[in-house]
C-alpha cells in the first residue's frame, strides 16, 4: 500500500506530534519523534492494511518516544514522566529478543509492545478493556502481559523510596 | 490510578479524525458530553491548525522523505525489509543454472583462482571461473518452479522476487546496488556500506537473499561497480555517487578512473 506522505501528515501529523509532545515534553525531540514515526510508516508501507491509521500511528509514536526516552535516560520531571521513564527502561524479557523486529511485529499484528500497552494503561489511564480493544487482545491477555512489568515498576518504586 | 477518569486522548483523537465506527462515535460523544468534555474536539481542531501552520505539510513531508531516503541504503540489506529469504536449495540450484549459462567456462583448476583478500562470508561463492572479460551481473526472476534471466528493458512488477549473481572475473573489489524510480538506493553487495568490498577473482557470487521489488514507479536500475586495482572501492561512496545522479534512469555515475560499472535497468 503506497503512503501519500502529504495526505497522511495533513490528516494525522498533528495527532502524532501531540502524542510525542505529551510523552517527551520537549518540542524539538517531539518533532524529531514525529518525523521518525512517519519514516517508520514509510518503511513498513508494504505491510499497511486497512486498520485505522490513527490508532496505528498513535501506538507507533508511543513506541518511538519510549525508545527515545530509553536511550536518552532523561531525568524525571514529574510523576508521569517518572513513570514513563521507568516503563521505557524496564526490562521486558520477551522484548529483549523482539526489539529489533518490534515495528515489524506491530505491523504484522503480532505482539504489541508490552511497554506501549503499559503506557496506554498506566499513563494514559485507559482501562484494561479499552487497551484490549485497542491492541486486539483479550483483557486477560493484557493483564498477563502487564503483570511482570507492574511488579518490576513496584520494585523500582520501593528502591527509590529506600 | 488506572481507571479512565475521563475519555482517553486516543479515543478523542480517533473521534476527531473520523476513525471510529458509528456506534463507537456515538459512545465516545456521549461520554464526552457526560463529562462536559466536548470542547476537547474544538481544542484538537485548533491544535491541528496551529501545528500545520507551524510545521507546514510540504516542509515536513520533504523532511520525512529525506530521512527515509537517508536511512534506506544503510538498512536496505540489514533489515531485509524488501527481501525474502531465499531457500539455500534455490541458491544452489541457481548456482547450477549460472554454471551452465556462464560464458567461456574454463576447467576448474584451483590454481587459476587467486585470492586477493577476505570475502564477505555471508555470500555464497559458487566457484565458477570465467577466463576473460569484464565482471558482470546476472539477474534472475524467481517463479514458483524456476528462474528466468532478466535482461535490460524487461518489464517487471511490484512483488517480483529477483536473485542477483555477480561474476567477478578480474575484479578485486566490487559493489552492487540499485536505484528505483523514487531515487532510493539499495545496496546489495556488500551487506553493509562499511563492509569489505573485496572479492575473489574468477568467481560467481550469489546473493543469499531474493530481492523483492517494491511499489516504486517506472524502473529499478542495477549497477555492478568494480575495480581491478589494489585499492578497494568504498561502498558508501558508490551509494552517494548513485544518489547524486540527477536522472537516475539514464545518467552516468561519476566514478574515478580505475572504477568501472555496468548497469541493467528493468522497467516497471
Amino acid at each position: 500500500m503506497a503512503v501519500d506522505v502529504e495526505g497522511y501528515y495533513t490528516q494525522f501529523g498533528p495527532m502524532v506530534l501531540r502524542r510525542c509532545r505529551h510523552l517527551l515534553k520537549d518540542e524539538e525531540a517531539a518533532v524529531d519523534a514525529m518525523q521518525d514515526t512517519f519514516v517508520q510508516l514509510l518503511r513498513y508501507a508494504d505491510r499497511l492494511d486497512d486498520e485505522a491509521p490513527s490508532s496505528l500511528l498513535y501506538r507507533m509514536a508511543t513506541n518511538v518516544c519510549l525508545n527515545k526516552l530509553r536511550s536518552a535516560g532523561r531525568k524525571h520531571e514529574d510523576a508521569d514522566t517518572d513513570l514513563l521513564q521507568k516503563i521505557a527502561c524496564a526490562e521486558v524479557p520477551e522484548e529483549r529478543f523482539i526489539a529489533a523486529n518490534l515495528m515489524n511485529k506491530l505491523f504484522a499484528k503480532h505482539r504489541e509492545s508490552t511497554r506501549t500497552i503499559a503506557v496506554l494503561h498506566l499513563l494514559d489511564r485507559m482501562t484494561l478493556q479499552e487497551v484490549a480493544d485497542e491492541v486486539g487482545m483479550s483483557v486477560s491477555g493484557v493483564r498477563k502481559r502487564l503483570r511482570p512489568l507492574k511488579s518490576q515498576l513496584a520494585e523500582l518504586q520501593r528502591s527509590n523510596l529506600e | 490510578m488506572t481507571e479512565s477518569k475521563q475519555t482517553p486522548d486516543l479515543l478523542v483523537e480517533k473521534l476527531a479524525a473520523g476513525q471510529l465506527s458509528t456506534a463507537e462515535e456515538t459512545a465516545v460523544r456521549q461520554r464526552l458530553e457526560a463529562e462536559d468534555g466536548l470542547s476537547r474536539l474544538d481544542d484538537i481542531a485548533q491544535s491541528n491548525q496551529d501545528i500545520l501552520n507551524d510545521y507546514p505539510v510540504r516542509q515536513m513531508a520533504a523532511s520525512i522523505r529525506e530521512r527515509y531516503a537517508a536511512s534506506t541504503p544503510q538498512k536496505s540489506v540489514a533489515f531485509k525489509l524488501f527481501w525474502t529469504l531465499a531457500p539455500v536449495s534455490a541458491v544452489a540450484a541457481a548456482a547450477a543454472v549460472v554454471f551452465m549459462l556462464a560464458p567461456s567456462p574454463v576447467p576448474s583448476d584451483p590454481s587459476e583462482t587467486t585470492s586477493v583478500g577476505s570475502v564477505d562470508p555471508n555470500y555464497s561463492d559458487d566457484s565458477i571461473r570465467i577466463k576473460s572479460g569484464d565482471p558482470f551481473l546476472r539477474i534472475f526472476k524467481k517463479n514458483k518452479t524456476d528462474e528466468i534471466e532478466v535482461k535490460s528493458g524487461d518489464k517487471l512488477a511490484e512483488g517480483d522476487v529477483l536473485q542477483l549473481k555477480m561474476i567477478t572475473n578480474h575484479a578485486r573489489s566490487m559493489v552492487v546496488c540499485s536505484v528505483d524510480g523514487n531515487g532510493a538506493v539499495t545496496l546489495h553487495y556488500p551487506e553493509r556500506p562499511a563492509a569489505t568490498t573485496r572479492v575473489t577473482e574468477l568467481k560467481s557470487i550469489s546473493l543469499p537473499y531474493g530481492y523483492e521489488l517494491d511499489d516504486a514507479p517506472d524502473f529499478e536500475r542495477f549497477f555492478i561497480v568494480w575495480t581491478e586495482s589494489e585499492t578497494p572501492i568504498d561502498a558508501q561512496q558508490i551509494i552517494e555517487k548513485i544518489k547524486s545522479m540527477k536522472h537516475a534512469a539514464h545518467d552516468t555515475p561519476e566514478l574515478s578512473g580505475a572504477v568501472k560499472f555496468k548497469d541493467i535497468m528493468v522497467k516497471k
